[in-house]
């Protein structure tokens, strides 16, 4: 000490020593950290890189090849074409086993084509509900809340016993389990319609959001202009390569509460759902469901080269690929100059032995359906074909869907879905089938309507998924998402399964 | 013979020709749009990997589907005839490796989307609509700042395929030339068979009516190439 007081000149070398050893440790800590923060942000927004999927490279002349990953934006080139391999890449990445208990995170060793169902990655995003009532506040939070009617399924049936949850998932053992469970607590669309499956059971729905939109979500005041983050494809600047990112990507899923028999067929999932009961007291169940249907909804396209000062509708950066299970209903057959009809092959199930939305008697159903010119017109007052069954009071009919058949894309979306069906045959998601993907090309809506049968069933004439999220792009939700439009759903108890028994 | 420039120009709308080729075979052939489409994301970039596929997008995609099989009816046979007098023994011609590689590169860029549209809509408008009485022809050199329609998916095939019927019969292309009024072309454009046994639509013939009574090149030319891009590409 006393050499190192009086020598001054040493002292202050060692001080400067120590002091670029300091800062220089601190720099390379958070160079450490942010490329750390790259790499797991990529890993948890499913982008290819290296890291995550080492085979993307190679994807390309393998269009129907089934990867972990999917690109952030829709590309250079951007045509109806691409945007349905890109519904095709998403729907399958999204649907990627999710790993573990870690939020967000597929399990990038696994490969889904081989499983026989997954608890998908979108399933463990937080819901629109957690978000809106701050359920979390991190992204990687496992906890969720269930209305408190829900309660007694998750308490020990007595100290030390197992809870209600916990005997009834040990029944089910092929159905996939994750961080979390459904909590199904909405069965009205937003055109305030109720669809009643065969067994007279409503649908519920849910909406899940990505890592970047709730994190942005999360920042959003009431007062704010809301613009959600638009992914960016990889890009070279001054020599180095610039990460893509990721956008804000909304999924919303129709989930039917399913009958052993339907099993087999379907995408399945635990959930807690509620009812109302006669005397007005809500009700809670658990049930295994299925899904029936999901749009996924991401901002992807940031050279729409519409802009906001021509119409708010050109600026649209998202793009709204929808999906169904391919046993939901049967489809019109188009018969020219755009007539549709119903033939009785067509109404015959194609899984099972029924339709999970269409259970008609063929004679009784032409009797109300057809009119006088021999013609099937489903809105002839006698007629329940994409009729709201719950509008006439008391209980609701079941819903009688018949899906209207695709007039765009009709061959790339059959050799997408084809795909499907050949990649994932050992799979419940061979199941599933994408109806289309909408866009705006140069500020055109293409395909200019599109609709899914369970997600906006009854409606009077064909409809438009971002015609129908134009209403949301107005001052007070703003950039096409319904955000601040969902209805306080419930408060209740936090659950963590981890602590179930 | 010919002097070298009417040669450059002929090997140009030779080029532009087999171009309309190739888009006929990505509309007709879902697999074949399906695969070339599947390579696109890769080849932005000038590495290794991305070489190896502009290679095969180039060699085993793009050259083979632009080979056509000349008929004694199309403009480019009447052209070569004019121009170099010795068509007898000329049954195929195929794409120049230059302008496959121009397509390729210019597809994997990342302004791909507009360069696309120009490139396919000069020859578009080149080989279906153009004066040929000679060789010259001036290409436009940017898209129109206009809006113009987007066709459904099924019209936008159709009308590649309009565009390779009038190149492919020269008799068809003049009575469309000869026309003055937008009622005689929406006519004769309707009444033109295609390979796929349909007709264009009153309202895509209409369109290319107003831009021909208009001679309004740069639309007309945006148009037929944003709309085959997007039945194509």
């Amino acid at each position: 000490m006393y050499f190192l007081i009086n020598d001054t000149k040493k002292q202050l070398i060692i001080s400067a020593v120590v002091l670029f050893l300091f800062f220089y440790s601190t720099l390379a800590y958070s160079y450490t950290v942010d490329d750390n923060t790259t790499v797991n942000e990529a890993l948890i927004n499913q982008l290819p890189t290296v890291e995550s999927c080492p085979d993307y490279q190679n994807i390309s002349n393998k269009p129907f090849s089934i990867l972990a990953c999917f690109a952030a934006t829709l590309g250079n080139n951007r045509t109806n074409q691409t945007l349905i391999r890109d519904a095709y890449r998403q729907f399958h990445a999204l649907n990627w086993p999710v790993d573990g208990n870690t939020i967000g995170l597929p399990d990038y060793a696994l490969k889904s084509a081989e499983l026989a169902d997954t608890f998908p990655v979108w399933q463990s995003w937080p819901t629109n509900h957690q978000v809106k009532h701050a359920d979390i506040n991190s992204w990687d939070e496992s906890s969720f809340t269930v209305p408190a009617s829900c309660d007694y399924l998750f308490e020990p049936s007595s100290p030390g016993q197992n809870s209600k949850y916990t005997a009834f998932i040990k029944q089910y053992p092929s159905v996939p389990r994750g961080p979390k469970i459904e909590v199904l607590t909405n069965s009205v669309n937003p055109q305030e319609d109720t669809v009643v499956d065969i067994n007279l059971q409503a649908v519920r729905y849910q909406v899940y959001m990505n890592q970047p939109a709730f994190e942005y979500s999360k920042r959003l005041s009431a007062s704010s202009e809301v613009d959600y983050p638009t992914a960016n494809e990889a890009f070279e600047y001054e020599g180095s390569t610039q990460s893509s990112e990721r956008g804000a990507i909304f999924i919303k899923a129709a989930w039917k509460i399913l009958q052993p028999e339907e099993f087999s067929y379907y995408h399945k999932s635990f959930a807690v759902v509620t009812s109302g009961a006669a005397d007005g007291a809500e009700m809670c169940e658990l049930n295994v469901v299925g899904l029936s249907a999901i749009h996924i909804v991401n901002k992807n396209n940031p050279k729409n080269s519409g802009s906001a000062d021509v119409s708010p509708d050109k600026a649209n950066k998202w793009s709204w690929a929808t999906y169904e299970f391919v046993g939901n209903a049967p489809t019109y057959t188009d018969s020219g100059n755009g007539i549709e009809e119903l033939t009785e092959s067509s109404i015959k199930p194609i899984l099972g032995n029924s339709w999970a939305f269409f259970k008609q008697d063929w004679a009784g159903l032409r009797e109300v359906c057809v009119n006088e010119q021999g013609l099937w017109q489903q809105d002839l007052p006698s007629c329940p074909i994409n009729k709201n069954g719950c509008e006439k009071g008391d209980a609701c009919e079941k819903s009688t869907i018949v899906v209207h058949p695709s007039q765009q894309d009709v061959k790339n979306l059959t050799s997408y879905n084809n795909a499907t069906m050949r990649e994932l045959k050992d799979s419940v998601w061979k199941n599933y089938r994408i109806i289309n993907n909408q866009w705006a090309d140069m500020g055109y809506v293409k395909p200019e309507k599109l609709e899914n049968p369970i997600l906006e069933a009854f409606s009077k004439k064909r409809t438009s998924c971002s015609g129908c999220h134009k209403s949301a792009n107005k001052t007070k939700f703003n950039d096409f998402i319904f955000s601040t439009g969902i209805k306080p759903a419930f408060t209740g108890s936090k659950i963590n399964l981890s602590t179930q028994l | 013979m010919p002097n070298i420039t009417d040669t450059e120009k002929l090997l140009s709308f030779r080029d532009q020709f087999c171009c309309i080729q190739l888009i006929v075979a990505m509309v007709s052939d879902n697999e074949l749009q399906i695969t070339t489409s599947s390579i696109y994301p890769g080849i932005s970039g000038e590495g290794a990997n991305q070489a190896k596929l502009k290679a095969k997008l180039k060699d085993l995609y793009y050259l083979p589907n632009s080979v056509i099989q000349l008929s004694k009816s199309s403009v480019l046979h009447d052209l070569i005839d004019r121009y170099f007098d010795e068509p007898s023994k000329l049954s195929s011609v195929v794409m120049s490796d230059d302008f496959a590689s121009l397509l390729v590169n210019v597809t994997g860029s990342s302004d791909a989307e507009p360069r696309l549209k120009l490139m396919l809509g000069n020859a578009n408008y080149r080989c279906a609509f153009s004066n040929t009485e000679n060789l010259d022809f001036v290409e436009q050199t940017q898209l129109t700042d206009q809006d113009v329609t987007i066709l459904s998916s099924a019209e936008q095939g159709n009308l590649a395929l309009l565009i390779h019927s009038i190149a492919s019969d020269k008799a068809m292309r003049d009575d469309v030339l000869a026309c003055k009024q937008k009622n005689e072309i929406v006519t004769i454009l309707t009444s033109i068979k295609l390979v796929n046994a349909q007709y264009i639509s009153t309202q895509t013939a209409g369109i290319i009516g107003d831009y021909l009574t208009c001679n309004d090149v740069c639309g007309l030319t945006t148009f037929l190439g944003t709309n085959t891009y997007k039945a194509s590409w």
